[in-house]
C-alpha cells in the first residue's frame, strides 16, 4: 500500500517536475528575449528550416486531407441530398480545426523531434557546458531562437495548410460532384468568419511555443548518450502530441463559450 | 588563486563530492587525480560555475563564485577557459567560428581581426589552414586542439582541463602535454588538469592531488608522490588492481 | 555570405506567400468583405423567431446583407422586451422606412433570413442606423393554439349538424321540406292556384300580347289625356 502511495507520489513529481521545467525555461526564454544582441542570425536560420522546409510535407498532408474530407462528408451529404454544403463544412473545419492541428503535430514529429536530437546531443557532448564555458546562455543560443521562429512559422504554415485543405475539398466538390468553382469558392468563404480564421490561426502561436518549448526542454535534459538521446526524442513527440491536443480542446472550449 | 571549501555534492542521493577542499596556487599547474567516475569533472564543473554545489564556497580571486548571478559568472568565465574531455566543439559551426566564438558574441569582432586574433590561437596549438573545416571533419587529436585554442583564444587566467590526454594516440597525447606546458610558461595561466593518466600527470603537474571518496585525501610535488607511503596513492600511481582502493569492490580482482 | 543571402531568400519568399494568403482568406471571408461598403440598419421585431448573426438579409428577394448581432431592447414607451437586430447591408441600397420586414425559413435545415419587401411609393429612404418595424413571424406555438380552437369550433357545428339543429342540420337530415317542395312542384305543374297559372297557362299572357299590340297602333290612346291638357 505504501509502495503505491510512493509510485503515484512519484509519477506525480515527476510530472510537476516536468511542467515546472517547461515553465521556468519559458520564462527564461521570455527572459532573454529582451537582453541584447538579439539572435536574428539563428533565429532566421531555423525559421528556414521550420517553416519552408516543412511546407511540402504539410501541404501534402493537408491537401490529402481535404480531398479525404472533401470525400467523406459527400458520402454523408450525397444521401441527404445536400451535396452544397459540403464547401462549407470542409472550410470550417480546416480552418477551425484540422488546418492548425495538422501542422501542428506534423512540426511536432518533424522540427520537435529535430531540436530534441540536435540539443540533446549537444548535452551528452558536453556541447552545452561548453556554451556556458564560454559564458554564453544555452538557452539565448539555443532555445529562444527555436521558441521565436516556432511561433511565428507555424501560423504561417497553418494559412498554407488551410489553402491546400480547402483546395482538395475544391477537386472532389468541383471535378467529382459537379459544384461550380465560383459556387464553391463562394460558399467557402460565406461560410469561415473573421473570428474562424483567428482563432485558427492564434491557437497555432501557441502550439508553436509548446513544440519548441518541449522539445528544447527534453533536449536539455538529455543524458546518457546515444539511447538517452532518443528516449529524449520519442519524450518529445509524444509529451508535445499530449499538449497540443490538450492545449487545442482548451482553446477550442474557450472559444465556444467565450465568442459564440 | 582558487580556493575550494568544503564543497559537497551529490547527484541522487550519491554523494560525489564530500566537503572537498583544495587550494590551486597562481600561475602553477595543479593535476587532480582519481578513478573514472570519482567526481573529477564534476569539480571542474563547479570551477567553472556550470554546476551549483549542495554546500560550501569555491573562491576565484576572493570571489565566492556560488553566490554570483548569472551576469557576474559570465564575467568571471571570460577570464577562464576549459577543454571538455571530447573537445565540445560546437558541430554547426566550423573551426573559424568555434575558435572564435566568443570573441564573436562578446567582442562583436569580426573580419580581418578576428581571422588574426584566430590564427594566432590556432598557431598556438600548432594547427594551420583549418579555419573554414567543419569539427566532423577534423580527427580526435585535432579537435582538441582546436577546443585548446578556443579555451585560450579569449586570453583566459585560468585554464581547466578535462581529461587532456584521453583518447588521442600517444604522440599527440605528448603533443598536448607540451602544449600545456608551454602554455603556462608563455602565459603564466593557472592550469587545472583532471586525469587518470600518470605519465600526462608526472609531465606536466607543479603539484599533484588526490581525489578519493569526494575528498582530496593527498597533495604533493609530483617527486613527493611518487615515493609516497599513503596505500590508496600508491595503489593508484602504480597502477594496481590489488589495494586498499579495490578492496570494497571484491569483483575486480575476483569477476564472477 | 551567399548560403546565408539564400535562406534570408526563402524564408522571405514563405513568409510573404504566407501573408498574401492570410490576406486574400482575410479579405474574402464573410464578414470582412463587407468593411468597405454598405451600412448598418436596425431592425426591430417584437419576436426574434431564430435570427442570429450570420443570417442573410434579403431585400425584394434578393440577398444584399447579413444580421450582425441581436440584442434585447427595452421599449420605454410601451415597456415591453423587444428584440433588436443590427444587420449590414452591403451596397448602399434605398430601402424606403416603411418597408415591410419578414422573418422567412429557407431551405432543407430551416436556415432563417430576414426579408426585406420595398414599399414602392414612398421618398422617406432609410439612413445609416436607421430603424425599420419589422413584422413578428407567427409563433408556431400561437398557431397550434389558434388551430386547436378552429378546430373545436368546427367539430361542434359539426356535431349540430348530426343532432339535425340549426337551418342547415334540418336541411341536411329532416326530408319533410323535399317531401313539401315535390308537392308544390307537381301542384305548379298541375296549372294549379296563381303561380301555377302564370306558368303554365298562356292565357295571360296572349291577353297582355294583344294590349302592347292595340298600344303600339293606337299610341295616343296613352297620351290622351296630356293632349287634352294641351
Amino acid at each position: 500500500m505504501l509502495n503505491w502511495l510512493k509510485k503515484i507520489g512519484k509519477s506525480f513529481s515527476i510530472f510537476f517536475y516536468f511542467f515546472g521545467g517547461l515553465g521556468v525555461l519559458f520564462l527564461l526564454c521570455l527572459r532573454y528575449c529582451f537582453t541584447r544582441p538579439f539572435e536574428f542570425k539563428r533565429t532566421l536560420n531555423f525559421a528556414k528550416r521550420s517553416g519552408s522546409d516543412s511546407l511540402p510535407i504539410v501541404s501534402l498532408i493537408s491537401f490529402f486531407l481535404g480531398l479525404i474530407f472533401g470525400l467523406q462528408i459527400a458520402y454523408l451529404m450525397q444521401r441527404l441530398g445536400s451535396e452544397m454544403y459540403i464547401a462549407s463544412i470542409v472550410a470550417l473545419s480546416m480552418v477551425r480545426e484540422l488546418g492548425p492541428v495538422i501542422t501542428a503535430l506534423v512540426v511536432a514529429g518533424r522540427v520537435g523531434a529535430a531540436i530534441t536530437a540536435e540539443i540533446g546531443t549537444m548535452q551528452v557532448t558536453e556541447q552545452i557546458d561548453a556554451l556556458k564555458t564560454l559564458a554564453y546562455s544555452p538557452i539565448k543560443y539555443l532555445a529562444l531562437p527555436r521558441l521565436i521562429a516556432l511561433s511565428l512559422m507555424l501560423p504561417l504554415l497553418t494559412v498554407y495548410a488551410n489553402l491546400l485543405g480547402i483546395l482538395g475539398g475544391y477537386i472532389i466538390c468541383v471535378y467529382r460532384l459537379g459544384i461550380t468553382s465560383r459556387m464553391y469558392l463562394n460558399i467557402t468563404f460565406d461560410a469561415i468568419m473573421f473570428k474562424d480564421l483567428f482563432s485558427g490561426l492564434l491557437k497555432t502561436i501557441f502550439f508553436g511555443m509548446i513544440i519548441a518549448i518541449t522539445s528544447c526542454y527534453h533536449g536539455f535534459k538529455a543524458k546518457g548518450g546515444a539511447e538517452g538521446v532518443g528516449r529524449a526524442t520519442t519524450n518529445t513527440v509524444v509529451t508535445s502530441f499530449i499538449l497540443i491536443i490538450v492545449a487545442d480542446c482548451l482553446f477550442t472550449a474557450l472559444f465556444y463559450f467565450a465568442f459564440p | 588563486m582558487i580556493k575550494i571549501e568544503n564543497l559537497t555534492k551529490s547527484f541522487n542521493n550519491h554523494k560525489v563530492l564530500d566537503g572537498l577542499n583544495l587550494t590551486i596556487e597562481k600561475g602553477r599547474t595543479t593535476v587532480i587525480i582519481g578513478r573514472s567516475g570519482c567526481g573529477k569533472s564534476v569539480l571542474l564543473k563547479h570551477i567553472m560555475g556550470i554546476l551549483t554545489p549542495d554546500r560550501g564556497r569555491i573562491l576565484i580571486n576572493e570571489k565566492d563564485i556560488t553566490k554570483l548571478d548569472e551576469k557576474g559568472l559570465n564575467l568571471v568565465r571570460l577570464k577562464m577557459g576549459m577543454l571538455f574531455q571530447g573537445g565540445a566543439l560546437f558541430d554547426s559551426l566550423n573551426v573559424l567560428e568555434n575558435v572564435g566564438f566568443a570573441l564573436i558574441e562578446h567582442r562583436h569582432l569580426c573580419g580581418n581581426e578576428l581571422f588574426l586574433r584566430v590564427k594566432e590561437s590556432l598557431r598556438l596549438v600548432g594547427l594551420e589552414g583549418v579555419e573554414d573545416l567543419m569539427p566532423s571533419e577534423l580527427s580526435g587529436g585535432m579537435k582538441k586542439r582546436v577546443a585548446l585554442a578556443r579555451a585560450i583564444c579569449i586570453n583566459p587566467e585560468i585554464i581547466l582541463y578535462d581529461e587532456p590526454t584521453t583518447g588521442v594516440d600517444p604522440i599527440s597525447a605528448d603533443a598536448i602535454n607540451e602544449l600545456i606546458k608551454e602554455l603556462q610558461r608563455k602565459l603564466k595561466i593557472t592550469s587545472v588538469a583532471v586525469t587518470h593518466d600518470m605519465n600526462s600527470a608526472y609531465k606536466v603537474a607543479d603539484r599533484i592531488s588526490m581525489l578519493y571518496n569526494g575528498k582530496i585525501i593527498y597533495s604533493s610535488s609530483p617527486e613527493e608522490i611518487k615515493n609516497t607511503d599513503n596505500p590508496f596513492v600508491h595503489q593508484f600511481i602504480n597502477g594496481l588492481s590489488r589495494g586498499p582502493i579495490t578492496e570494497e569492490d571484491e569483483w575486480t580482482i575476483n569477476p564472477k | 555570405m551567399d548560403d546565408k543571402s539564400k535562406i534570408e531568400l526563402k524564408v522571405g519568399i514563405f513568409v510573404f506567400v504566407g501573408l498574401v494568403i492570410l490576406a486574400i482568406f482575410v479579405f474574402s471571408i464573410a464578414d470582412l468583405r463587407s468593411f468597405y461598403k454598405g451600412y448598418p440598419i436596425r431592425i426591430i421585431f417584437d419576436f426574434a423567431g431564430g435570427i442570429k448573426p450570420g443570417s442573410p438579409v434579403r431585400v425584394a428577394g434578393l440577398e444584399a446583407g447579413e444580421v450582425k448581432k441581436v440584442n434585447f431592447k427595452q421599449n420605454a414607451e410601451e415597456g415591453k422586451m423587444q428584440i433588436e437586430v443590427i444587420a449590414w447591408l452591403k451596397q448602399n441600397l434605398l430601402i424606403p422606412r416603411d418597408s415591410a420586414v419578414y422573418i422567412c425559413t429557407l431551405g432543407l435545415l430551416g436556415e432563417k433570413y430576414i426579408e426585406i419587401v420595398p414599399t414602392s411609393d414612398s421618398n422617406d429612404f432609410l439612413q445609416r442606423d436607421g430603424y425599420l418595424i419589422g413584422k413578428s413571424p407567427l409563433l408556431m406555438q400561437s398557431w397550434l393554439e389558434d388551430a386547436e380552437v378552429i378546430t373545436d369550433d368546427l367539430k361542434e357545428v359539426i356535431q349540430r349538424i348530426k343532432a339535425e339543429e340549426g337551418t342547415l342540420g334540418k336541411l341536411l337530415y329532416d326530408e319533410s321540406l323535399y317531401v313539401e317542395l315535390n308537392d308544390l312542384i307537381q301542384r305548379l305543374k298541375s296549372k294549379e292556384g296563381t303561380l301555377g297559372r302564370l306558368l303554365y297557362d298562356d292565357k295571360i299572357y296572349k291577353e297582355l300580347e294583344a294590349l302592347v299590340s292595340d298600344i303600339r297602333q293606337h299610341p295616343w290612346k296613352l297620351f290622351k289625356e296630356t293632349k287634352g291638357k294641351r
